[in-house]
C-alpha cells in the first residue's frame, strides 16, 4: 500500500478482505479477491482497472447494490456490510444512467431530494442545485425533456446531478463520462474537480482511462483480475508501479519491456541486453540475486538516442527500425538486439531507417521485474 | 394507421374496402344477436329473416321479471347468473393478479442458476396454459365433490386461476422485464425502500400493461364455459352456462337468451374500450421494446 502518506485525515471508506463471486453457467467466477483498501474523508480514489477487472463489482457493493460474499465494508465506524443501499447515505451516478423514465429531468435530478421529503419550494430554492446546473452548463431547455429524448451525454450529466445534489458521505461515481464526446468529456472533468474541492466529500470514481484518473484523484487504485495491484498517489504509480501490469497498463507510449540478464562483474551490477550491457544503480546492491534473467523495463522518455556516443555516459549500440512523424514528438523504435525499444524525440530530429544509432537510458528510472512473480524489484526499496 | 395515411388514393380505397368486409364478417354475429335480441319471438322465427321490424325490448325486460312465462323459464335467474358471473371473473382476477404479478416480478428480478433455468420455470408455468381443459376437469371435479367445495364461489375461483395465473405470470413479466433493474437500484440509492421503490417507481412503470393484463383475464374468466358447467352448480352458475338454459324440451327462447348475451357482453366491451390503447401492446407479449 501506499508508504509515504502524509495525508492524516479520518478514514471515510474502509473495506476488508472483501471477496466476491458470480455463478456463471458452469463455473464459478472469482471476481473480486481479497480486496482491501481505504478512503480517507475528502479524498478523491479513482479505481481504475481494465474491463471486467472488478472494479465495478466493487463500487457496487460499496454501495449495498451487490451482496459481499466475505469481507466487510465500513463506513468510518459504521460497518455496512449488509445494510440496505437507501441507509448507507451515498450518491450514486450509474454508467448507464438509470434515469426514471417516467419523470422529467429537473424532476429526475431532485428525485433523492423529494424521497428525504424536503418541500418543492425549499428543493427549487436549493443553492447546489443551480449551482449543479450552471457548472454542468445543463440547458435550461433540457430540464422539461424526459430521458428518452436525452443524449448519452446529457443522460450521464443528468445521472450526475442526480448523485451530486444530495449530501451525500460518500458519492460513487461510475464511469460517468464515458458516454460524452472527447470536449465535453475534458471540460466535464475540470468541473467534477472543481466540484470535489468545493463539496469535499469522498469521491470513489471508476473508469478504465488512465487519462482520467490521473488528472482526478488523489490516490490511484489499481486493479485486475479482481486483485489489487497497486494504491497510491499518481506520482507513485506512474514512477514507482508494483508490478509488470501497473508498469504497462500506465503511460502511453506504454513502457518498453526487455529481456535481460543480470550479472556482477568486479563488483559493479551488469544488466545485459543480448550482448549490449548497461550499469544497474548501486542502490540494487543486495537487493536482487545476479546471473539471473529479468525483465527490464523502462518509460519512453527515460530513453534516449543518438548517433554520437560520446553524446552518453554509456550507451548501447542499435539501430532504428521504425520511424513515425507525429507533429509535435517524433517516435522513433530502436532494434536493441531482439529487443525493440520506443523513444519519443523532438520534432526536429529525424533518423532514417535501419541507421545505426546509440541508446542510452536514465539508469536511475530503470526498474526490473521478476520473470516469475512479474513484480518490481525496485519497487521495495526506491 | 401512418402506414395507410401515405398510400395513394386508390390504394386506400381497397385497403378501406377491405377492412370494412372484416369489420362486418367479425361484428355480423354480434350484430345479429343484438337484433335477435330486440325481435319479438314471430319474427326470430320467421322466414326469411327480416331486417326490418317493431323492435321490442320485451325480452330485456323478461330476463328481469320474477315470473316468467314459458316452461324453461321458471328456473331461470338471469340477475343471480350475472352476479355470479362477477363475483367470480372479478374475484377470480384479482387473485390472478396479485399470485400472478408477483411471479412475473420475482422471475425477472430473483437470481436464478442460470438463464436457462429461468425460462424453464417462467415456461413450464405458461405451460399450463396449453393443457386441454377437458384433460383434468374430471379429477377437479372428483377432487373437489370429495372435499365438499362443490357448487361454491371459492370453488371456481380457485379453479379459474389455472386460466388466470398462466397468463398474468408471463404477461407481468414481459412488462417488469422492460423495467431496467439499474431504476430500480437508483431508487434504492436515493433512499427508498424496496416497497416504496416497488410502488413509486416500478408499479407507475408497468401499470398500463398490468391494467390490460387484467382486462383479458376478466375476460378469460368471464367466457369460461367447461369448468363453470362441471364445476359449477345451482348456486354458482354463472352466465355462459345459466344461458343454456334458454334452451329445453319445451321451448327455446331465443330472444331472452340473446339478450341475455347481449347484456353479459357489456362488462367486457367497456373494460376493452377503457384499455384499448394498452390491449395491442399487451397482446404482443411484450415482444416490442416501446
Amino acid at each position: 500500500m501506499q508508504k509515504s502518506n502524509d495525508n492524516k485525515a479520518k478514514i471515510k471508506v474502509r473495506l476488508e478482505k472483501i471477496n466476491k463471486y458470480y455463478y456463471g453457467k458452469k463455473e464459478k467466477v472469482h471476481a473480486v479477491k481479497d480486496l482491501s483498501f481505504h478512503c480517507r474523508d475528502k479524498e478523491f480514489v479513482a479505481m481504475l482497472g481494465p474491463s471486467g477487472c472488478g472494479k465495478s463489482s466493487t463500487l457496487r457493493m460499496i454501495a449495498g447494490l451487490e451482496e459481499v460474499n466475505s469481507g466487510s465494508i465500513h463506513f468510518v465506524d459504521r460497518e455496512v456490510t449488509n445494510l440496505h443501499p437507501s441507509k448507507r447515505n451515498i450518491g450514486l451516478a450509474f454508467e448507464n444512467y438509470a434515469l426514471y423514465p417516467h419523470l422529467s429531468v429537473y424532476e429526475n435530478m431532485i428525485f433523492p431530494l423529494r424521497v428525504k421529503g424536503i418541500p418543492e419550494r425549499e428543493i427549487e430554492n436549493n443553492q447546489r442545485l443551480h449551482e449543479l446546473i450552471e457548472l454542468f452548463e445543463i440547458d435550461k431547455n433540457m430540464l422539461d425533456a424526459y430521458p428518452k429524448a436525452l443524449s448519452g451525454g446529457q443522460a450521464q450529466l443528468t445521472s450526475l446531478v442526480r448523485c451530486l445534489i444530495r449530501d451525500a458521505d460518500v458519492y460513487l461515481l461510475d464511469e460517468p463520462l464515458s458516454h460524452m464526446d472527447e470536449e465535453m468529456r475534458v471540460r466535464m472533468r475540470t468541473t467534477l474537480k472543481m466540484m470535489h474541492h468545493k463539496m469535499k466529500k469522498t469521491f470513489i470514481y471508476v473508469t478504465h482511462d488512465q487519462l482520467e484518473a490521473f488528472a482526478l484523484a488523489d490516490r490511484i487504485i489499481i486493479m485486475n483480475f479482481g486483485v489489487l495491484q497497486q494504491a497510491g498517489s499518481p506520482q507513485d504509480i506512474y514512477s514507482k508501479p508494483a508490478n509488470q501490469f501497473v508498469a504497462s497498463f500506465i503511460g502511453e507510449p506504454p513502457m518498453n519491456f526487455m529481456e535481460s540478464f543480470l550479472a556482477e562483474e568486479n563488483g559493479d551490477l551488469l544488466v545485459y541486453i543480448g550482448d549490449q550491457k548497461i550499469h544497474l544503480p548501486d542502490q540494487f546492491k543486495g537487493k536482487i540475486k545476479p546471473d539471473k534473467k529479468y525483465v527490464l523495463g523502462i518509460r519512453p522518455e527515460r530513453v534516449h538516442v543518438s548517433e554520437n556516443p560520446d553524446d552518453f555516459k554509456e550507451s548501447m549500440k542499435s539501430y532504428v527500425d521504425i520511424f513515425e512523424y507525429l507533429g509535435e514528438v517524433n517516435q522513433v523504435t530502436v532494434k536493441l538486439g531482439k529487443e525493440r525499444i520506443i523513444t519519443e524525440i523532438g520534432s526536429h530530429v529525424h533518423y532514417k531507417q535501419g541507421s545505426e544509432i546509440f541508446v542510452s537510458f536514465d539508469i536511475d528510472h530503470m526498474h526490473l521485474f521478476d520473470m516469475d512473480t512479474l513484480e518490481c524489484i525496485d519497487y521495495k526499496f526506491r | 394507421m401512418d402506414a395507410i395515411n401515405k398510400l395513394s388514393i386508390g390504394r386506400k380505397t381497397i385497403y378501406y374496402i377491405l377492412l370494412i368486409l372484416v369489420a362486418v364478417y367479425v361484428l355480423f354475429p354480434f350484430i345479429w344477436i343484438f337484433l335477435t335480441s330486440i325481435k319479438s319471438s314471430a319474427d326470430i322465427t320467421g322466414y326469411p329473416p327480416k331486417f326490418i321490424f317493431d323492435a321490442t325490448i320485451d325480452n330485456y325486460k323478461n330476463l328481469f321479471a320474477t315470473s316468467q312465462t314459458g316452461a324453461a323459464a321458471s328456473t331461470l335467474n338471469f340477475p343471480r347468473y350475472y352476479l355470479n358471473s362477477l363475483i367470480i371473473a372479478g374475484f377470480g382476477t384479482i387473485l390472478s393478479l396479485i399470485i400472478g404479478c408477483g411471479a412475473g416480478y420475482a422471475l425477472t428480478r430473483a437470481e436464478f442458476k442460470s438463464e436457462a433455468s429461468r425460462e424453464n420455470v417462467a415456461f413450464t408455468l405458461l405451460s399450463f396454459w396449453f393443457g386441454p381443459e377437458l384433460a383434468i376437469i374430471l379429477p377437479l371435479y372428483v377432487i373437489f365433490n370429495k372435499i365438499g367445495l362443490i357448487d361454491q364461489h371459492i370453488t371456481l375461483i380457485l379453479v379459474y386461476q389455472l386460466i388466470g395465473i398462466p397468463f398474468t405470470v408471463w404477461m407481468s413479466r414481459s412488462f417488469f422485464r422492460d423495467v431496467p433493474v439499474s431504476i430500480e437500484e437508483a431508487s434504492r440509492i436515493d433512499g427508498y425502500t424496496a416497497v416504496q421503490t416497488f410502488k413509486k417507481i416500478t408499479f407507475p412503470l408497468v401499470k398500463s400493461g398490468l391494467a390490460a393484463t387484467a382486462v383479458l383475464t376478466f375476460i378469460f374468466q368471464w367466457n369460461n364455459f367447461l369448468f363453470a358447467l362441471v364445476i359449477g352448480g345451482r348456486n354458482t352458475m354463472p352466465i355462459t352456462t345459466g344461458a343454456l338454459g334458454f334452451i329445453s324440451y319445451e321451448a327455446a327462447l331465443w330472444g331472452q337468451m340473446a339478450a341475455a348475451i347481449i347484456l353479459s357482453s357489456i362488462p367486457q366491451l367497456v373494460l376493452a374500450m377503457f384499455v384499448q390503447k394498452h390491449m395491442v401492446r399487451g397482446l404482443t407479449f411484450g415482444a416490442v421494446k416501446g
